[in-house]
């Protein structure tokens, strides 16, 4: 493990294991400039299940691909920020480290398991050559373990030799899982890994992953669009609009107080199931143009609070009870919770003090 | 909201629809479907992918021809010949906005096809019954111009909406509307259909594999598995006293956002079946826990346990 340097590196414990700061990321498209992410702050802990929730569009995607610095070529460009893993900067790290750290500490499961599997290589061929890139192992070996992670994700060691479209699209899943889970990863980052999948087939997955998270004991951070999958199977949650977290906090406090108007403009758009509310109360308006964002707030011209503040001055995310950060000039704020300018040291966001080297 | 009982504005009995797979045999994508609609009425009708829920409303409306079984619309058997002066009273909204409209048309004329097709009106005439229907969905009269890719999916859809209304059906099938759109403008969508039912009169069969959807839009509900109907009921008992295992499972799975820790859950196991060429017996049966002898070997029918609650399972 010579070659990876962030492994041996101590961590201090109070640091968190991925820790965003001020992150930019745009595309350069013939049409125009697209800013896909505006000065986002995200931090997570060892251990933790993030729900990083948002509409199409909001960035959640791009932030993960930023992450693992998979940013399609000559199009996608970060701007500023920092990418702090295991305490060092990703975005500085050169091509030949984050071969060490994508599939390895870091790992990827997709939404579309037909795609992001190999149609013309063995179940057993694709987990194998992970094992084999990452952990050195000889052919064998792998092979054995490739029969072990089946099982672990509840597909037969027996099918190991079929290819991907001899399998359903839950089981394409567990394969997917399979291979991001192999190496043993401390973060997991799952990009809607269950919107392709029927809502029975889609319990069963994220069972699995709960399980294995737990015996693993990986980070996760969950991209999807439903706020259900979020209340049941994460710990924190951030919510995203126009490329940047707009509230950030416990599942808890997001679902009994949530703070941003568009987080509550979301939950009014539910149908609720435990009520019968006969209309919704949806959002007016669309999220914004990324070619022409708004100056002030992204969210002002579909707010229904908005003040005139709000058109001039872009909102920071403020800390507005313990772990509770929200992106918004009027959020209310508990008694001794604020500290004006809200990028903290602590629990949710943070500014970690650049990198290590 | 549900009309006096009299006539049903929708029938449906015993509707099948078969395909030909080649030499594998024979797809039973819907099979031996009955119920019926009350005018002014909304019926959910929801299941997973391949259930057969989207072949019903298309063989409904003849857009792909019954195998068997009767389609009677207002009285009259309207089985593989809705067309002419049918098709005016019953239209569709389908799924994906971004698919089902032309790229090449310009909005006005996508929403005036219908009227083109049946012959209806000219020039002025058609351009008014245009710009009326995009009010009644809230689209600008500016984007009478515009084209499909210049307007965001919320938008997309409203043009499919007009493109039904503008013949003033009575009936509409509504084909996930909602599925491809973001939680936001699902909401907005979602109150312009309860808005439109309202204004128009209209009856709606709700496609969707969106349970809470369903449930916050339709009065009654079918519950759909491999082409056979599991249970039917008024959707706000179909919730609270399910009755069949599938709907059970179905019901557990679904995430409810809502901070509620240590929400128990039914996983069903396994994998929904193929449709080709399906086995003797309950067709849920190999996911089901609680399934008998009986249940491998016969096939349940849909009976009534009272108050048009229908649930078609041995062991209720």
């Amino acid at each position: 493990m010579e070659k990876n340097p962030a492994a041996g590196a101590p961590i201090a414990v109070d640091r968190p294991l991925l820790d965003i700061a001020d992150l930019s990321v745009e595309y350069r498209t013939f049409d125009g400039v697209v800013s896909a992410v505006n000065g986002l702050n995200l931090s997570i802990g060892a251990g933790e299940n993030l729900g990083l929730v948002g509409e199409t569009g909001a960035g959640k995607t791009t932030t993960a691909l930023t992450v693992l610095k998979l940013l399609p070529p000559r199009v996608g460009f970060v701007t500023g920020g920092r990418v702090v893993f295991e305490g060092r900067d990703l975005l500085r790290a050169p091509e030949h480290d984050m071969q060490t750290v994508r599939g390895n500490r870091i790992s990827m499961i997709f939404q579309n398991p037909m795609t992001s599997l190999n149609p013309v290589f063995t179940v057993e061929q694709q987990i194998q050559g992970v094992l084999m890139q990452h952990q050195h192992l000889s052919k064998e070996e792998a092979k054995e373990r490739v029969g072990a992670m089946l099982e672990l994700v509840g597909i037969s060691r027996r099918r190991a030799l079929e290819y991907p479209h001899q399998f359903s699209g839950g089981m394409r899943q567990r394969v997917s899982i399979a291979i991001a889970l192999s190496c043993n990863p401390k973060l997991l980052i799952a990009d809607e890994p269950t919107t392709a999948l029927d809502v029975t087939i889609q319990a069963q997955v994220l069972k699995l992953m709960n399980d294995l998270k737990s015996q693993f004991n990986t980070s996760t951070i969950m991209i999807t669009h439903d706020l259900g999958i979020v209340a049941e199977n994460c710990d924190t949650v951030a919510v995203m609009y126009a490329g940047t977290v707009v509230e950030r906090a416990p599942v808890k406090d997001l679902f009994e107080d949530p703070r941003h108007p568009y987080t509550v403009g979301l939950f009014g758009s539910l149908p609720d199931p435990d009520s019968t509310k006969e209309r919704l109360d949806p959002i007016p308006g669309s999220p914004p143009d990324p070619m022409a964002l708004p100056a002030g707030c992204h969210f002002a011209p579909r707010c229904r609070k908005k003040r005139p503040e709000c058109d001039e001055a872009r909102p920071v995310l403020r800390q507005t009870a313990a772990g509770h950060y929200v992106m918004c000039h009027l959020a209310r704020e508990d008694a001794g919770a604020g500290t004006g300018t809200g990028v903290g040291a602590d629990a949710g966001v943070s500014s970690a003090g650049g990198d290590a080297r | 909201m549900t009309a006096a009982a009299g006539q049903p504005i929708l029938e449906v009995v015993d509707l099948k629809k078969y395909f030909n797979v080649g030499s594998k045999g024979v797809l039973k994508a819907v099979d031996g479907m009955s119920f019926s609609i009350e005018p002014g009425e909304t019926l959910g009708l929801v299941g997973e992918s391949g259930c057969g829920k989207s072949t019903t409303g298309r063989v409904i409306l003849n857009l792909i021809s019954a195998s068997g079984g009767k389609v009677i619309f207002k009285g009259e058997d309207v089985t593989n010949a809705v067309a002419g002066r049918r098709r005016r009273e019953m239209q569709i909204i389908f799924q994906d906005p971004y698919s089902s409209l032309d790229p090449r048309k310009a909005v006005g004329t996508i929403i005036a096809e219908p009227l083109k097709v049946q012959h209806v009106g000219a020039g002025r005439e058609r351009a008014e019954r245009v710009k009326l229907a995009m009010e009644k969905v809230g689209l600008a009269p500016d984007y009478f111009g515009r084209f499909p890719h210049e307007l965001d999916g919320g938008r997309r859809q409203r043009v499919g909406i007009a493109r039904a209304l503008v013949l003033n059906p009575s009936f509409i099938v509504c084909d996930e509307p909602v599925s491809a759109l973001d939680v936001s403008v699902q909401a907005q969508i979602l109150n312009l259909l309860q808005d439109l039912a309202q204004d128009m009169g209209l009856t709606y069969l709700f496609i969707s594999h969106n349970l809470h959807v369903v449930k916050h839009l339709s009065q009654k509900a079918v519950v759909m598995y491999l082409g056979k109907m599991a249970e039917m009921a008024p959707t706000a008992e179909l919730f609270r006293h399910p009755l069949h295992p599938y709907t059970k499972g179905l019901l557990a799975a679904v995430p409810i956002p809502k901070y509620h820790p240590g929400r128990e859950k039914i996983i069903l196991h396994g994998d929904v079946p193929s449709a080709i060429n399906p086995k003797p017996g309950c067709r849920f049966a190999p996911r089901c826990s609680q399934a008998t002898d009986v249940c491998r070997n016969e096939d349940p029918v849909l009976r009534d346990t009272g108050d048009g609650h229908l649930v078609a399972c041995h062991n209720v």
